[in-house]
């Protein structure tokens, strides 16, 4: 992580009021990402990204757009160095994966969803939120994270179902008989 | 055949899978007998092909010579169960420690078992085979226990190794009964299976409890009828048979369940003058452990045996802690690391390993004022109709006598029936067991007498 620390509170009041047409339906991702890497004057080739970016569902796009906005924020604008850490953030794997678990809308108006993208984006960008050292953020970015939380509810359900399973069987093997037992 | 009403009859192909018509006609004898007891048990082995390849495949393994005590598999079954058995990975999730190597392992006891036993099942385990067992074992906590048919046969070829140093191989096929199982209390099962790893030869598991009997005398006539060469029991039970006037001998007696006394021992060796063996058993493992000189031979090649200390950690020969078993057997419940609540030292013999002065179970008799005598077995049987997390019964006099549990359970519902069972003593006092602090010391006297014969 860099030195350089954004201030965290900042962005989530940012994040909370990012605009309902960023995350509407019609708003046009590629758009907005080309638009917003052009500002930062960059000379890349944006076609990889725009290819990446038509590959992507209406849900993760939606949340991308939201993303957009926070990272407009002048803290990221006026700070060149971050430009081609940011042209990889708005499709890193990362992002595109919780856009497959999460609402857009979900981003702006939850405060813990709230606070999971922005330390996301910070945590991709190789940052860590001012004031606090590398553990507090990881343990606050492991404890929001939606996709190792749906990863234990989906092991919790899974395990609750086998454990239903086995008592079911349980209660009809005991209903039926027992084999015998030798010296025990 | 009559039957319990809580047991709804399978079909006969269910029970006995693989049964020949020659099969079906002994067990058709033995139950038709008719000096036979009153069946109260129609089981089978519900062994298929593969069970009985299965069984077949732990005896060649049993028989094979072994060049070392400690298994080669450890470390992949303790891989096996922190990745696919609920207990061993939620366990190791929680742990700060990554290790997965065997001798990492902490250990388990019937205290995990007891209250979520299917968190014992592997994930990917079919659950079409699966048979449910009710124990208390000598923690005093009841408990159910999960096997499969194979699994549960294996006890046939396990009591043949411990008799092959005598060189009394178990009669085969289905031309009589090789194992008399008796019991000696009110209320035990009874039945007779053929067992297909001895080519159908016959197993009949009688009551000597007169109750069991339509009339008297059938008991010694209907042993007398079958001459079974192996009996099989508990001291309690196997006492009882040697007051009956039965006209053979058993060509070996194999004594379970309790502690054998030095007296009954040596009373059944000069009456039928065959060996008589001891074997330490319990549900969760089957047999074992052979009494001998020096202590009690580990048996079986599937299940690593350890002595622990109050940590969980594995203690050097000689030194005395928990017996702890790790077994990989029983395909519904691996057991790793799985404290006994047993007690005794281990000395090491060449590739094979002694359980030295081992405190197991003492059988106990609790006498009525009326001259009926209970076996601890009916208490037993009692209890399991009950949620108890551990209980003990004590009796301090003929008409004296304390319980004590822990659970919640209808207390004077149960109360009620045990004060029946008794035949209502004078004094019969109920406690709930106090918590201990730690897993230490948390074996309890499960029954005791003053009267004990």
């Amino acid at each position: 992580m860099t030195d350089t620390s954004p201030r965290l509170e900042t962005l989530l009041h940012r994040l909370s009021e990012c605009p309902p047409e960023f995350y509407a339906d019609e708003a046009n991702c590629v758009a907005l990402a080309c638009d917003y890497l052009r500002d930062f004057n960059l000379d890349a080739d944006l076609s990889a990204l725009r290819d990446k970016l038509h590959e992507l569902s209406h849900q993760q796009t939606r949340l991308i757009n939201v993303l957009i906005w926070l990272v407009s924020d002048d803290w990221f604008r006026s700070r060149p160095e971050l430009e081609r850490k940011l042209e990889k953030l708005l499709a890193h794997p990362r992002i595109v994966k919780l856009g497959s678990l999460l609402q857009a809308n979900n981003l702006v108006q939850d405060p813990d969803r709230r606070e999971e993208l922005v330390r996301l984006a910070i945590d991709i960008l190789g940052m860590r939120p001012a004031g606090e050292s590398d553990a507090q953020a990881t343990d606050r970015l492991n404890t929001l994270d939606t996709h190792e939380r749906q990863r234990v509810l989906r092991a919790t359900l899974a395990a609750e179902k086998r454990a239903r399973e086995v008592r079911e069987a349980m209660a009809k093997a005991k209903a039926m008989e027992s084999a015998s037992r030798y010296g025990e | 055949m009559s039957t319990v009403s809580r047991y709804p009859e399978i079909s006969e192909a269910e029970r006995f899978p693989l049964l020949t018509p020659a099969g079906k006609r002994l067990l058709y004898a033995m139950r038709q007998h008719p000096q036979a007891p009153i069946w109260n048990w129609p089981n089978g082995e519900q062994l298929d092909a593969g069970g009985l390849a299965r069984v077949h495949q732990f005896a060649d393994e049993l028989n094979h010579p072994r060049s070392s005590h400690r298994p080669d598999w450890l470390d992949a079954f303790t891989d096996f169960c922190l990745t696919q058995v609920p207990f061993y990975r939620r366990r190791a999730a929680g742990s700060p420690s990554s290790t997965r190597d065997f001798d990492s392992q902490p250990t388990c006891s019937r205290s995990d078992l007891a209250p979520a036993v299917w968190d014992f099942v592997p994930d990917e385990q079919s659950l079409d085979q699966l048979i449910v067992f009710s124990t208390s074992g000598t923690t005093g906590e009841p408990a159910r226990m999960l096997f499969d048919p194979a699994t549960a046969a294996c006890g046939v070829p396990m009591m043949e190794y411990a008799l092959s140093r005598w060189g009394i191989p178990f009669p085969r096929g289905p031309e009589g009964v090789a194992i008399a199982n008796v019991a000696a209390y009110r209320g035990a099962y009874t039945t007779a299976i053929v067992v297909a790893y001895l080519r159908e030869s016959g197993c009949v598991r009688v009551n000597l409890d007169e109750s069991a009997w339509r009339r008297a005398g059938d008991a010694t006539a209907y042993l007398n009828c079958w001459k079974a060469p192996i009996w099989l029991g508990d001291p309690i039970a196997l006492d009882a048979i040697q007051k009956l006037d039965t006209d053979h001998a058993p060509q070996a007696i194999l004594s379970s369940i309790m502690r054998l006394a030095p007296g009954l021992r040596q009373s059944l060796e000069s009456k039928y003058g065959c060996p008589v063996l001891d074997l330490y058993a319990m549900t969760e493992v089957g047999i074992l452990g052979l009494g001998t000189a020096d202590g009690h031979e580990v048996l079986p090649h599937d299940v690593y045996v350890e002595i622990v200390d109050e940590h969980g950690q594995s203690v050097a020969d000689g030194v005395r802690g928990e017996v702890t078993v790790t077994s990989r057997r029983n395909p519904f419940m691996p057991l790793l690391r799985y404290r006994t609540g047993d007690f005794a030292s281990l000395r090491t013999i060449g590739a094979g390993r002694v359980l030295v002065d081992l405190e197991g179970r003492v059988p106990v008799l609790f006498p009525l004022a009326s001259g009926r005598v209970v076996h601890c077995m009916e208490i037993t049987r009692l209890v399991r109709d009950y949620p108890f997390l551990q209980f003990q019964l004590h009796q301090l006099d003929t008409e004296e006598f304390v319980f004590r549990y822990r659970g919640i359970v209808d207390i004077e519902e149960f109360k009620s029936r045990l004060m029946s069972l008794l035949e209502s003593p004078r004094h019969l006092r109920i406690e709930e067991l106090p918590i201990q602090p730690t897993n230490r010391n948390q074996k309890v006297i499960e029954y005791q007498s003053r009267k004990r014969e």
